[in-house]
């Protein structure tokens, strides 16, 4: 009875603006009225292989245009895309494929070893699709030009219907399905069009991998439901960056921490200053001061936005402007349209502005759960809430700090220690760029906190030392000072903490306390 | 979900851009974090006042701040709202008052006359003064407010999709006007739906140029401007040379102009003070005069639309691309909306043919409050049956044809001929009423009423025009009467309407 079916919006835009551009990825562009014909061409092709409502695809690829035209279709026919991480194992893809049960798996050539693999490990007779040429794979492509010219109508879906599953990377063992339904996907565009003030006049970068919320959701899909153009790039390639930004006249996109940084050695070695005044604004997470002036640097003209929320929610929980960066230094922000957050006790119970407790949200993006884990789902969803895991506390004037995950504390001799204020102890040091702290193990202790630092070239560790000494509780300074070029980070540029935690062992430190 | 109260959006707003304008009347500005805790305060008030989250609270006031403040504030508190027509005759204010079950009802000075009657006549439980006048001694809003300590914050009463938002009264085909159910979900969808069609940003300036009685008023886009971040700008009359003025002096970006406003605009040579809008939403004119419209506005999107209270408003927009190549279109549907054209059996059309227009969607109203027949009636299978006939095109552009034979449209209100039918009907000398609607050019209809006396009695066209307009709103009394023997009727004896229309138009020929 409803009329949230993602692909609705091709059609609506294809009416108004037919000719104006909707995708554009390594010199091939699309139209508005070229994506629609694309993607109803290849629904009819798909629906005439058997494939219809209800049917899940997997995909193992990184950015092509093909991957969006298949999640389209896919949509069109009422079927649920699984975008799968490929960087993990033929062992790891086997087992998040074989717990969907998907009718068909979708990869290009870079992956099309590593997804064979996981086909033959999960002993999976399904259709093989090809989104660039593969020996053997059914070419996506080639259906996409059979299919020119049919038009399928859009499946009338319900709000919870299914539109994806995204395993998230978590912190236990086996990664879980996050269901997303068209009533999530739309909500979470909604929150989209709204925060950032979109309109067809938009022309989004989007480098993060499809695989994941940050590519397709913050704001992707949203910029379409507007009537914009998505310039789609395979990888994050900082040099690559800067001259498509130019070259598109690209006015959004969306970044991690560690891509900024990297952006801004890019720019500092180019040879010509890049063209970079047509951002409008830029989407980021747990950026440091002086990465923010990095930021401030690159794009003046630019709305710089902090942002948190996971794939659970469908990205964006909450976003804050930088008017309040300098007050609210560290937040995360204040909820978007249509969404609660809440910082609860162990018992879910509302505690005070300035108390930190778990940090809970509720609204129509919020996933209604995990796929076949009844009870992870009854866990983490509880009461009609999800519990992000995440530690956090509001202040008086309802602004959101994350304190830690959860699992990341560090329990040093009894005390529970949060990460995320040593980081920002540290990160006030004028010559540190980047800092993440994690627990090492201490025979005494238990754990120690130890940090891992990104410096300019000037920063000595004396003074490091000396300035945490300064800011911080005798438990809470780090143990161990590393001092790195680099943070090990997921394809969205988030630092891989349990990689740091591993790595640690093996590591010369800059200093230790003796 | 409990996330859906409107008023959400203000506290986003004063978090994300407090500094922004937000609302201009006159003289007075508010940014969004000053309406924000402008809204708290009247909030406190109107509790402090008596007013409960589970009243119905009825307001007659003219377009000014104040109004919104109070539209804002009971969203914010979960009452819910009841925008009334003041052009209504007390009579039928105090019919909807009872037949919704509004307990409160806060009025301005010019009704004050109205509210005295009302409050006599009904159940209301608490009216408070809007200006200077008391009503039956009830509070004054300005003394509720002044008690109001500073700081003060009301958290938005959590709603739901299905929860009600508003109560709008219109009238249709039935002789008694209806309340139409706007809930949160429908007003969630429309504000959605608005910024999405008008490209709306916090750059867009947009005048009310509608009553905030009326849907036109209240949601094209009306406070979807708040939802977009922009800025809403108030006029105090809908006089055309306010308007226009309004226009340029605020650098309005955006406005609804019903028909006889626009022409009225055209008459005093200020078309000019329209040409840097960013779009003119306008329906009911003829393609020529829309013609016309564009030659004199060329940079100015022209959106013409098929809407009414049940669809919350718009349900096709016209986009800029064809305004000129599809000109008499009304659009395509607005996004979340399907709409269908069905023959008598319920069945699809295909493109180009005639039938019922039916929508659904989101954004479509609820039903009809307290009205479970005619809510009944008017769906099926989810959709909504509009009534009216019109035809897809091959692009799925929506072409009117003709609307349901009862209902009038008289300068953007709805005029439905039941009512004035019942209302002559009562009248002791009268033995038998038709009312059909006669074209007019700027009121794009009026209603013309065809009488029979009973035998032997003396009855007047003063007689008749009297009488109605001691009933009637004054948009509803006929313009004009004819005095006659017979009405043509068919073999089971229903009136043909078609049959007066047909005449009508013989005999008047195209002047009018």
């Amino acid at each position: 009875m409803s009329t949230v079916n993602l692909s609705r919006m091709l059609l609506r835009n294809a009416r108004r603006f037919p000719d104006a551009e909707a995708l554009v990825f390594e010199g091939r562009r699309w139209s508005h009225g070229d994506l629609d014909r694309d993607v109803n061409a290849l629904a009819a092709t798909l629906h005439a292989r058997g494939l219809g409502r209800d049917t899940r695809v997997a995909v193992v690829a990184n950015n092509v245009p093909e991957y969006l035209v298949l999640a389209l279709a896919l949509a069109k026919l009422g079927g649920v895309l699984v975008p799968l991480n490929y960087r993990l194992t033929g062992g790891e893809l086997a087992q998040l494929i074989g717990h969907a049960g998907v009718h068909a798996v979708a990869t290009v050539p870079e992956f099309a070893p590593v997804t064979a693999e996981a086909l033959e490990l999960a002993s999976l007779d399904v259709e093989r699709l090809a989104l660039e040429p593969i020996d053997g794979w059914q070419s996506v492509r080639a259906m996409i030009q059979q299919g020119q010219g049919q038009r399928v109508a859009d499946v009338e879906v319900e709000a919870d219907d299914l539109q994806r599953v995204v395993y998230t990377s978590g912190t236990t063992s086996l990664p879980k399905g996050v269901r997303l339904s068209h009533g999530n996907v739309n909500a979470n565009m909604h929150v989209h069009v709204l925060e950032l003030g979109l309109t067809p006049q938009e022309r989004l970068l989007v480098f993060a991998p499809l695989y994941h919320v940050g590519g397709t959701d913050i704001p992707g899909f949203a910029v379409w439901h507007a009537g914009g153009c998505l310039v789609l790039q395979r990888r994050f390639d900082p040099t690559a960056v800067l001259g498509v930004i130019g070259e598109e006249r690209v006015t959004g996109m969306v970044l991690g921490a560690t891509m900024l940084d990297m952006l801004r050695r890019a720019a500092e070695s180019a040879t010509q200053p890049p063209e970079l005044g047509s951002m409008r604004w830029i989407i980021y997470s747990q950026v440091t001061r002086p990465l923010h002036a990095v930021a401030r640097d690159l794009f003046p003209a630019a709305r710089l936005i902090e942002g948190y929320g996971l794939t659970e929610t469908c990205s964006a929980l909450t976003y804050m402007d930088a008017g309040h960066a300098e007050s609210k230094q560290g937040s995360v922000g204040t909820p978007v349209a249509w969404v609660d957050v809440r910082v609860v006790d162990e018992d879910d119970n509302e505690v005070p502005p300035g108390v930190p407790g778990e940090v809970v949200a509720r609204g129509p993006k919020v996933s209604s759960g995990y796929l076949d884990d009844d009870d992870a789902t009854a866990v983490a969803f509880r009461g009609g809430w999800f519990h992000t895991g995440d530690v956090g506390i509001i202040d008086e004037d309802g602004f959101l700090f994350i304190r830690d995950r959860l699992k990341d504390m560090i329990r040093s001799g009894g005390e529970n220690i949060a990460s995320a204020e040593i980081e920002a102890a540290l990160a006030e040091h004028p010559d540190v760029l980047a800092v993440s702290v994690v627990g090492a193990p201490h025979p005494v202790w238990v754990e120690v906190p130890v940090a891992f630092v990104i410096g300019r070239p000037q920063l000595r560790v004396d003074d490091l030392v000396a300035h945490a000494r300064q800011h911080l509780g005798g438990y809470k300074q780090p143990k161990e000072f590393y001092l790195v070029d680099e943070f090990p980070t997921n394809a969205s540029g988030k630092v891989l903490k349990r990689s740091l935690r591993e790595m640690q062992p093996d590591l010369e430190p800059a200093w230790t306390y003796a | 979900m409990a996330t859906l109260n409107f008023t959400q959006t203000l506290r986003r707003q004063a978090n994300r851009r407090g500094d922004h304008e937000a609302l201009v009347d006159g003289d007075q500005r508010w940014t969004y974090a000053e309406l924000d805790a402008e809204v708290d305060r009247y909030a406190a008030a109107l509790l402090a006042g008596g007013v409960t989250a589970d009243d119905l609270v009825g307001i007659l006031a003219r377009n000014h701040a104040s109004y919104v403040l109070e539209l804002l504030a009971l969203s914010r508190i979960g009452a819910v709202s009841v925008p009334l027509n003041w052009r209504l005759h007390a009579t039928e204010q105090a019919w909807i008052i009872d037949q919704a079950g509004i307990s409160v009802l806060l009025a301005d000075d010019d009704f004050n006359d109205d509210a005295e009657v009302v409050a006599a006549e009904t159940g209301l439980r608490l009216v408070i003064g809007n200006q200077t006048r008391r009503v039956v001694s009830g509070p004054l809003l300005g003394d509720l407010l002044a008690g109001v300590p500073a700081g003060t914050r009301v958290p938005d009463a959590e709603k739901s999709a299905g929860d009600l938002h508003r109560l709008l009264y219109t009238s249709g085909t039935t002789s008694r006007p209806k309340g139409v159910m706007h809930t949160c979900g429908n007003v969630a969808a429309n504000h959605y739906a608005q910024v999405l069609e008008l490209e709306l940003t916090p750059a867009d300036r947009i005048l009310i140029s509608a009553p905030l009685f009326h849907v036109s008023g209240l949601e094209a886009p009306g406070l979807a401007t708040f939802v977009a971040g922009g800025t809403m700008v108030l006029c105090p009359t809908f006089k055309p040379e306010d308007i226009a003025e309004a226009v340029r002096r605020e650098r309005v970006t955006g406005l609804v102009l019903a028909a006889q406003i626009l022409f009225g605009i055209k008459e005093i040579g200020r078309m000019a003070d329209l040409a840097e809008v960013k779009y003119l939403l306008f329906a009911g004119v003829a393609p020529t005069v829309r013609r016309q419209v564009k030659e004199l506005l060329p940079a100015v999107r022209l959106v013409d639309t098929y809407g009414m209270t049940e669809l919350t408003n718009g349900a096709c927009y016209m986009d800029a691309a064809h305004e000129q190549e599809k000109v008499g279109s009304l659009g395509p549907p607005v996004a979340g909306v399907q709409l269908r054209i069905v023959d008598g059996d319920f069945n699809e059309l295909p493109a180009g043919e005639q039938g019922e227009i039916i929508v659904r969607g989101l954004k479509v109203s609820a039903g009809y409050w307290r009205d479970e027949e005619t809510t009944e009636r008017s769906r099926r299978d989810g959709w909504f049956l509009t009534g009216d006939v019109g035809y897809l095109d091959e692009d799925g552009y929506l072409w009117f044809v003709d609307r349901r034979t009862d209902l009038i449209k008289s300068g953007g209100e709805n005029v439905a001929t039941a009512e004035i039918e019942r209302v002559l009907a009562a009248h002791p000398a009268v033995a038998e009423v038709a009312v059909i609607g006669v074209p007019d050019a700027r009121w794009d209809e009026v209603p013309k009423a065809f009488v029979i006396a009973h035998g032997g009695v003396l009855l007047t066209e003063d007689d008749l025009r009297t009488h109605c307009r001691a009933n009637l709103a004054k948009f509803k009394v006929p313009r004009d009467f004819a005095l006659v023997d017979s009405l043509p009727r068919n073999d089971s004896g229903k009136v043909l309407k078609r049959v007066l229309r047909e005449d009508e138009a013989k005999t008047t020929g195209a002047a009018r």
